[in-house]
């Protein structure tokens, strides 16, 4: 049969406070915005086994981070260490073919790449006051001396389970971070955001991000179709 | 509020670990061969000191590995970490 | 009464901006810069407050955190804040502030009565008197309770903003006077990441009350050098209006900033308090220290005040408290009060020294500015009333201060200015865990050695010389940077201050009054609480010994200034009767808060349904909005509960939902079970060990359902798990056990089966579920989607098929919690609207019904189901839910010892049944407790209690799943749950299973 539109839904598109708002002293703060439809990959492996991370590297064009809470990054694709086994890929929605290059790359080794890319969004914050919001929520020590670029850490933001990295050098331009949240949480997490963001104001994008047409999308079956 | 060293990640605030008592206890091998008492030593019975404790701790919201602290239970000072299959960093009176 | 006593000229007000504030009703005005207890003093007030236990009236005492007496209320309504002190209140236009005791009124205060009866009123009164008879306590209380209150809680709602902010720095330091100054200055050069915390609303300190050139300039132009050096300094915070209320452990400090009270109209946009949650590297704790009262007959009449207060009303507010003001001291520090006052060409009528030989630079220049100094002689008494003091009586004393000589006679005077000392504010040094030690030269207790990385400087370590201070306050800021790790330069240059030469403090801790002990007017030593040396003295005599004992039974050092006058002359004075060095007694525990911090900044902004507690959606959470769903909070999932159609009740929401469902076709969003991706090639033996039945025969493609125990034997969680390749296997849990099962079975493969080749990654988010349920599931099915054979042998009960639905990637499971044919459909969740959508528009022409999780909860119980959590408690085994035959005999598993444990074989543990009550319209409360009779009298025994409880549609008839002791064995006999509102429901003991028992529906 036929079926009706089928689009996909990021987890802030729907997303209902969409205001921006001056802060006092008309301070605009911090600005919000959603990169939706990245492809998100856990990958795990064995980091002692030389051969699986180089197999990993010519595959993905990138080395997979040894060193803890730091991301290496090329051509749009981000990994980071999530832990001493356990990385996160970032990746363009392009970028479809992804799944089978790691898991042909990684045939032979013990390893899982799950594809997770339903499960969670970048939001993206940037402005002169990025880390106030994050103090707000979040006890990492987020200082420019201490948390440098290249740099992420896994940690709690209003409670929340995050993914924080730090993508811009302030002396560059903007104060920028990036942090990766679940699904589930986003649209309170965005809440959260333009309510501690009050009193040093905000422009919000969240809720904005447009919908890709691509309904090929199918990276998520492939390990289903086994 | 502690603040709680992950042998991984570096110094992280405890909100971000879950405690998960007394480490170092060893899973018997074959249960079904152990008495109702020495089974219940292994489930229930725990040190409880006052001072030096090993304890297992988990950076929970971080990087979820499970690792081994030394901690005083009188200071709060955490003596040491570290990580499941590690030797103990000196020997102790455990 | 309305004598001015503002001074021409001089202090720091902004004396062209007049404000009007009201205090108990009468308008009275100030300026700008002018605190609360400063404008009222401006205005001669004189009585600001009722004391607590004898209702006698009190004036302002101090000039900061240290005032007892003037505690007032401020605003009404939801704006209304008890329990301030007038001493630490800016002054803004339009400010309306009241007294939070006396009744009627402060000047006809009706329990002075207490007062009066005085004698009557001991230490411990209200615990001896009205312990009895014992059920009289709540008459009694209700007349203590009106009599002595401290404020009011608003009963409003709070409609300000509070919120909080955490911190890293290198060196937090505590107090912006010169030592803070100085240290801030060093560890900012340094290149530290510098926090300076002061309470006051500007950096200065003591050098706001000082007139002394410092550096050559004054002592506010060398504040403003400093402060507009640090503000240019990226790294350096300066928090004024800030009190730094407690030390916790690992250098973790709490700091409360007040950020609009002091605003007549503050922007809304504005957080009224901020918490400061801070990790400091180093601390440097640059406190200052509080000038100590003397303590002797009468010395709370409204009048007597602290020589150091003299002095900050004076230069800093210029408001002189009295015309006519007598000293009254034991050291030196009082002098330079006298000179301040003498520049300013004030009447000093005399200095009252108790030392028989002062000498220092200032007592020389004080005598040689012609004022009197009555050395070796002693304040025995002072007369005056709720306007202020006429005259204090004097009086010669002996060389060890324990005896009057001769009566001098009087002194007219209306104020009374006095100095025992001064005592270095050590809270937070010993909530750092640091011991005070008590210093002998200052007769008060200094720092001790530090535990934690911080360091204590100027007068808060018993250095009292501003040279000194400086000094110190440098170094100790250098060095916090150094130890911080700063390798900057942090050298400063220590400005040039006039010294001179001091004399040596004598303590005195009760002035005698020449007559019998007790005898004379009261000596107070905590004003807020009104304790009397007597009462200290009767409390050591009746054994309380303990310093933490005679607090709790006089009360001495409680209350909003928790005994910052009070409580070295407490200790000292037990000391003294016990016949011990007060060094010996030490100090009561030192608590946060260092001075009180409203709920408000406490509970910041984590408050109401919005931010309490985090919020979880799923991918169609709109849709369920957009349709009319009532949520219900599982864990902190929000799921759809009910969709109640317009003038639904939602017992007819539930009926319709169930029937619908059994009868063609429902749709359940179960999102939020949690999913777990379990990889690798020792994926089946993991799961062997983790589930109590086998896994090492389930073929790829297929499904079954696993019990999980702890390690005791319980049931901990249970849920579907599918093989969906060789070494790959998706576990589901319930909604609220996924965070654990997770880092549970985390624990076990990295500490105890490191060798086993598992990768365990949660992807709960990910994936979209909904679970089609009812007979024309396949129906439906089939029409969304043409790549899987949907036929009962193709894709049977149980198993897991890849396909394509709606046009979207899918993975659909044939398994059923409602006991009907259904299938769950997973997709990734950025497709889940699409799906959603794309069904309920397929299945209109079967009368599609969304059901929420009642409905859900009413189809399974139908069929038995339990729910982990709620049928079971962490008490209940396998056996005792009849599910002996998922414990597989030939292996092991976590928990499977613990089924052969004496308590776990034993006959009559509670086991599940089922429940029909007598009555089929009744629904048994869930938690009712069930007994094997009515009872006849209480306590009864009990032999279960419900778990589950509903009214089912489809059998018209109540329903229910309970735990009985041995209630396998009681099929068929009767149980009575006993109500709380005293009904008793009759219900007949079955099996847990009320529909289909024989599951044919969901295998079709």
């Amino acid at each position: 049969m036929n079926h009706p539109k089928i689009t996909a839904v990021s987890p802030l598109v729907e997303h209902v406070d969409v205001s921006s708002q001056l802060g006092i002293n008309g301070w605009r703060g911090v600005e919000l915005e959603e990169l939706a439809f990245c492809i998100h990959l856990n990958l795990r492996c064995d980091p002692s086994d030389s051969q699986a991370l180089t197999a990993a590297s010519t595959a993905l064009g990138v080395a997979l981070p040894l060193r803890p809470n730091t991301f290496h990054e090329a051509s749009d694709i981000r990994i980071h260490w999530l832990g001493p086994d356990e990385w996160l890929v970032v990746a363009p929605t392009t970028d479809i073919h992804l799944v089978d290059k790691i898991v042909s790359a990684w045939t032979g080794f013990h390893h899982s790449v799950t594809d997770i890319t339903g499960g969670q969004t970048v939001v993206r914050i940037q402005g002169d006051r990025a880390r106030e919001l994050f103090n707000h929520g979040c006890t990492l020590d987020l200082h420019h001396r201490v948390f440098k670029v290249g740099q992420c850490a896994q940690s709690l933001l209003a409670h929340v389970p995050v993914l924080i990295s730090r993508r811009v050098d302030d002396a560059n331009g903007t104060c920028r971070f990036d942090i990766v949240v679940r699904r589930s949480y986003a649209d309170y997490l965005a809440k959260w955001l333009a309510d501690s963001a009050e009193e040093i104001g905000f422009v919000n994008r969240l809720g904005n991000s447009q919908q890709p047409t691509s309904s090929n999308n199918r990276s998520q079956v492939s390990s289903a179709s086994k | 509020m502690l603040e709680i060293n992950c042998p991984w990640c570096g110094p992280r605030d405890q909100i971000e670990f879950s405690c998960g008592g007394e480490a170092h206890i060893v899973r018997p091998l074959e249960p079904e061969n152990l008495s109702d008492d020495d089974w219940a030593d292994y489930l229930f019975y725990r040190k409880n000191p006052e001072g030096r404790h090993h304890e297992q701790w988990c950076h929970t919201a971080g990087c979820r590995k499970w690792f081994n602290a030394i901690r005083n239970t009188v200071t709060y000072q955490f003596e040491t970490v570290y990580r499941i299959g590690e030797d103990l960093p000196e020997k102790t009176s455990r | 009464m309305s004598r001015s006593l503002r001074v021409a000229n001089g202090g720091s007000i902004r004396r062209t901006r007049l404000l009007s504030f009201s205090f108990n009703g009468t308008l009275y005005s100030g300026f700008e810069g002018d605190t609360l207890a400063s404008a009222l003093l401006a205005n001669n007030v004189r009585t600001v407050h009722r004391s607590f236990k004898y209702h006698r009236p009190r004036g302002v005492v101090g000039s900061g955190a240290e005032e007892p007496n003037s505690i007032v209320q401020v605003g009404s309504g939801s704006k209304a804040t008890p329990n301030l002190r007038a001493t630490q209140i800016e002054l803004y236009d339009g400010l309306t502030a009241r007294s939070v005791s006396g009744w009627p009124s402060l000047r006809v205060d009706l329990y002075a009565l207490n007062g009066l009866l005085g004698r009557l009123l001991p230490a411990g009164f209200y615990y001896k008197t009205f312990m009895r008879p014992r059920f009289l306590w709540s008459w009694y209380e209700h007349f203590i309770r009106k009599a002595a209150g401290l404020g009011q809680a608003p009963r409003e709602a709070d409609l300000d903003h509070y919120d909080k902010l955490n911190i890293h720095c290198d060196v937090l330091i505590v107090g912006g006077g010169p030592t803070g100054l100085m240290a801030a200055r060093a560890a900012g050069r340094a290149g530290a990441r510098v926090i300076m915390a002061d309470e006051q609303a500007e950096m200065g300190g003591s050098l706001l009350s000082s007139t002394a050139s410092i550096g050559g300039k004054k002592p506010g132009d060398w504040v403003e050098t400093v402060v507009s050096e640090l503000t240019r300094m990226p790294e350096v915070i300066l928090l004024p209006r800030s009190t730094v209320t407690g030390y916790y452990d690992h250098n973790f400090l709490v700091i409360n900033e007040r950020r609009t009270d002091h605003l007549e109209r503050p922007d809304p946009r504005l957080r009224r308090e901020r918490i400061w949650r801070v990790r400091a590297s180093q601390v440097v704790l640059a406190t200052g220290a509080i000038e100590r009262p003397l303590v002797f007959s009468n010395n709370d009449k409204p009048g007597v005040m602290l020589a150091s207060a003299v002095s900050t009303y004076l230069v800093r507010y210029g408001v002189l408290p009295g015309r006519k003001i007598v000293f009254f001291t034991n050291n030196d520090s009082a002098y330079q009060t006298v000179l301040q006052l003498v520049d300013a060409g004030m009447e000093v009528v005399a200095v009252v020294d108790v030392r028989s030989d002062p000498q220092g630079d200032l007592i020389q220049q004080v005598r040689s500015a012609g004022v009197p100094i009555f050395e070796g002689h002693v304040v025995v008494d002072v007369r005056g009333g709720t306007s202020g003091l006429r005259m204090v009586l004097i009086a010669r004393v002996n060389k060890t201060l324990d005896e009057i000589l001769s009566h001098k006679g009087e002194l007219r005077c209306d104020v009374l200015a006095v100095s025992g000392g001064w005592n270095p504010v050590v809270h937070l040094h010993a909530q750092s865990g640091g011991k005070p030690v008590f210093n002998e030269e200052c007769a008060s207790f200094l720092p001790g050695p530090s535990v934690q990385n911080e360091r204590s400087a100027g007068a808060g370590n018993g250095t009292f010389g501003l040279a000194d201070c400086l000094r110190e306050g440098a170094e100790a800021g250098r060095r916090a940077a150094q130890d911080a790790g700063l390798t900057g330069d942090g050298s400063v240059d220590i400005p040039k201050v006039e010294s001179h030469v001091e004399g040596s403090l004598h303590p005195i801790w009760v002035v005698p009054n020449g007559l019998a002990e007790g005898r004379g007017g009261k000596k107070f030593v905590d004003l807020q609480n009104d304790t009397t040396v007597a009462d200290i003295r009767l409390a050591a005599r009746e054994g309380y010994r303990s310093v933490e004992h005679l607090k709790r039974y006089t009360a001495l050092g409680f209350g909003t200034d928790q005994g910052k006058l009070g409580n070295i002359n407490g200790m000292a004075i037990l000391a003294d009767v016990l016949g011990q060095a007060p060094g010996k007694i030490g100090t009561t525990t030192f608590r946060p808060n260092y001075t009180p911090v409203t709920f408000g900044a406490i509970a910041g902004r984590e408050i109401g349904s919005t931010f309490f507690d985090p919020t979880r959606k799923t991918a169609v959470h709109q849709w369920h909005v957009e349709n009319g769903a009532e949520f219900e909070d599982v864990g902190q999932w929000k799921r759809p509960w009910y969709y109640p159609l317009p003038g639904e009740t939602m017992n007819e929401a539930v009926r319709r939902e169930c029937l619908a469902t059994r009868e063609s076709l429902g749709i359940l969003d179960a999102s939020t079970l949690g999913k777990i991706e379990i990889r690798g090639p020792d994926s089946a033996e993991f799961l062997n060990r983790i589930y109590t039945n086998s896994w090492l025969t389930l073929e790829i493609g297929r499904c079954r359902y696993g019990l999980m125990l702890g390690e005791d034997g319980m049931v901990m969680d249970d849920g579907v798990t599918s093989r969906i390749g060789e070494d790959h296997y998706l576990m589901t849990t319930t909604t609220g056990g996924a965070a654990h099962v997770l880092a549970w079975m985390e624990r076990w493969l990295q500490t105890e089966w490191p060798h086993l080749r598992v990768y365990l990654t949660s992807v709960t988010d990910h994936w979209f579920v909904t679970s089609v349920a009812g007979p024309n599931s396949r129906e439906i099915l089939t029409k969304l989607c043409t790549d899987i054979d949907f036929s009962a042998d193709a894709f049977p009960f149980m198993s897991v098929r890849a396909g394509t639905v709606a046009g979207i990637p899918a993975r659909v499971y044939r398994i059923s919690f409602s006991g009907e044919l259904a299938y769950e459909i997973n997709v990734s969740a950025n497709y889940g609207r699409s799906l959603w959508q794309a069904i309920m528009t397929a299945g209109q022409s079967l009368n599609i019904t969304p059901y929420g999780t009642e409905a859900m909860h009413v189809l399974r119980a139908e069929k038995g189901y339990i729910i982990v959590g709620q049928d079971t408690d962490g008490s209940v085994t396998p056996g005792d839910l009849g599910m002996d035959w998922i414990v597989s005999n030939g292996k092991d598993c976590i928990g499977k010892r613990s089924l052969s444990r004496q308590d776990t074989r034993r006959e009559n543990r509670k086991q599940l049944v089922g429940l029909t009550t007598v009555d089929p319209t009744l629904v048994l409360p869930e938690g009712a407790q069930l007994l094997n009779e009515p009872a006849k009298e209480f306590p009864a025994p009990m032999v279960g209690h419900v778990t589950s409880s509903y009214f089912s549609p489809s059998l018209r008839h109540s329903i229910a799943l309970a735990l009985v002791k041995g209630g396998r064995s009681r099929e068929g006999s009767m149980v009575y749950a006993q109500l709380i509102d005293g009904r008793v429901i009759p219900a007949t003991i079955g099996q847990p299973k009320f529909f289909d028992p024989e599951n044919q529906r969901q295998k079709v």
